[in-house]
């Protein structure tokens, strides 16, 4: 039995896709909680699941990002911090065998070009089959906005695939409504009032100064 | 595209949450269908009411507020066959003078009919609304309800109402006046933050609802509607009821 954890087994992460939303470029971290390595990827193409798509903050930081995701349809968290910004993540399967990869933005142009490739996937009737799409990142789009330089990937489905093993372990579900925990702290429906309010007294003008002799 | 969007919904309203959470067969049928059946006369004695209360409390006597509330009534009931409407016309007078009453020592508002529009976590189209009265030297937000019997405590779907407007608002606490023919009170809103939680879960179910089709009659498929609900109490919206879910 055991608290059925599994620390200290190596490889609990997924390798991660960078995608540079400013300069353009596609970087592959072959971090996966045991080597480390970084290498770039010429002509980007992978199944793109978008039923592991996770939505909500990321703050990217020196030792990694921190993530406070939820699967769509599930209510935001709370921001946790001004630095934290809107971002998306799903996971990715590149060929060649080099498996499962987590893709992570919070770049204002690459999450819109993801979100333009999903309303599309999401639309065919191969997605409704339960097929997940192979999309190619074709080219980047170079603009200049009143914050710089931004490189916006244009993506492309070439093709459809039956959705690997690997890619459902990875799947993100809402969670059920009714396992949905309550507002705050309280455990009991919210009282809406019926307390009567009483009006403001009004102002009485002020008596003259009594006379002191 | 969002899941509102597919079905032409730009924002949404609290009284639209309220009506997904109590019918969300009528919902489907009014909102997705465009199945409306008119408004019935009680809605609008609340309306014509909320006219004369304003108007007595903007300085017009307890007269010409009423005259105000009875034309307010006339005008909007003219092509109605409501078989209520009688009783509703003859409640305004006393309702428009329980409501000065009631709100008079408050001063007069600072604002009426003032535009709130919010939004939620994790819905994409806003939330809109108008509320009643506000109060600056109160720090106050008042909706106005009518009814025949007085209630003791402020409804939950009121609650939520007055809720998304001090959500969009700052510094200001909510009541609700109830007036009925005969008798009024003011009562005081209590735990705000959580009717706004409430809302943006029952937006949330909402949204989720929509998000299973974009085709509105698949969506009707899903849900029924209890025939007895006073929103069908309208033949008409009770045939529409028996046209979209067959019962």
């Amino acid at each position: 039995m055991g608290f059925g954890l599994s620390i200290g087994g190596g490889g609990d992460f997924l390798p991660s896709i960078r995608i540079n939303g400013k300069d353009g470029g596609v970087e592959r971290s072959t971090w996966d909680g045991t080597e480390r390595g970084l290498e770039v990827i010429d002509d980007f193409v992978a199944l793109f699941d978008f039923a592991t798509l996770k939505v909500g903050w990321i703050e990217f930081t020196d030792r990694g990002p921190d993530k406070r995701l939820v699967a769509i349809g599930d209510p935001l968290p709370d921001r946790p911090s001004e630095k934290h910004k809107q971002g998306i993540q799903l996971v990715v399967q590149l060929p060649g065998g080099l498996g499962c990869h987590e893709l992570c933005s919070t770049a204002i142009g690459v999450v819109a070009a993801l979100e333009t490739v999903y309303d599309t996937a999401i639309a065919t009737e191969e997605w409704k089959n339960g097929e997940v799409p192979v999309v190619r990142l074709t080219e980047f789009v170079r603009e200049k906005t009143k914050h710089g330089n931004r490189a916006v990937p244009v993506f492309e489905i070439v093709a459809w695939k039956d959705r690997p093993a690997e890619l459902e372990e990875h799947r993100a579900s809402p969670r059920p409504r009714a396992a949905m925990p309550a507002s705050g702290s309280s455990s009991r429906p919210a009282m809406t009032g019926s307390t009567q309010m009483t009006p403001p007294k009004p102002e009485t003008s002020r008596t003259s100064v009594p006379d002191f002799g | 595209m969002n899941p509102f969007e597919r079905h032409g919904i730009t924002h949404i309203s609290v009284s639209q949450l309220n009506l997904w959470a109590a019918a969300p067969g009528v919902y489907v049928m009014e909102r997705l269908l465009g199945l409306k059946a008119p408004v019935g006369a009680a809605a609008h004695r609340g309306t014509a009411v909320e006219a004369g209360v304003i108007a007595g409390l903007m300085g017009e006597a307890v007269s010409a507020a009423t005259d105000i509330a009875n034309a307010v009534f006339t005008e909007k009931t003219a092509l109605s066959s409501d078989p209520r409407l009688d009783k509703e016309k003859g409640s305004l007078a006393g309702m428009v003078e329980q409501g000065i009453r009631l709100l008079s020592p408050w001063g007069r508002p600072d604002r009426i009919q003032v535009r709130k529009e919010w939004r939620m976590d994790g819905i994409v189209v806003p939330v809109l609304g108008f509320s009643d009265l506000e109060y600056d030297a109160h720090g106050l937000i008042v909706d106005l309800k009518t009814a025949h019997a007085l209630a003791s405590q402020i409804r939950t779907s009121h609650a939520r109402q007055v809720a998304s407007y001090l959500g969009a608002g700052a510094n200001m606490g909510g009541g609700v006046a109830y007036v009925t023919a005969k008798k009024n009170a003011l009562y005081r809103l209590e735990n705000a933050a959580a009717h706004v939680a409430a809302l943006t879960r029952m937006a949330h179910s909402l949204q989720n609802f929509l998000a299973i089709s974009a085709d509105s009659h698949e969506l009707a498929s899903l849900v029924t509607v209890d025939t007895d609900s006073f929103y069908l109490s309208d033949p008409r919206a009770r045939q529409h009821a028996f046209d979209v879910f067959g019962v």
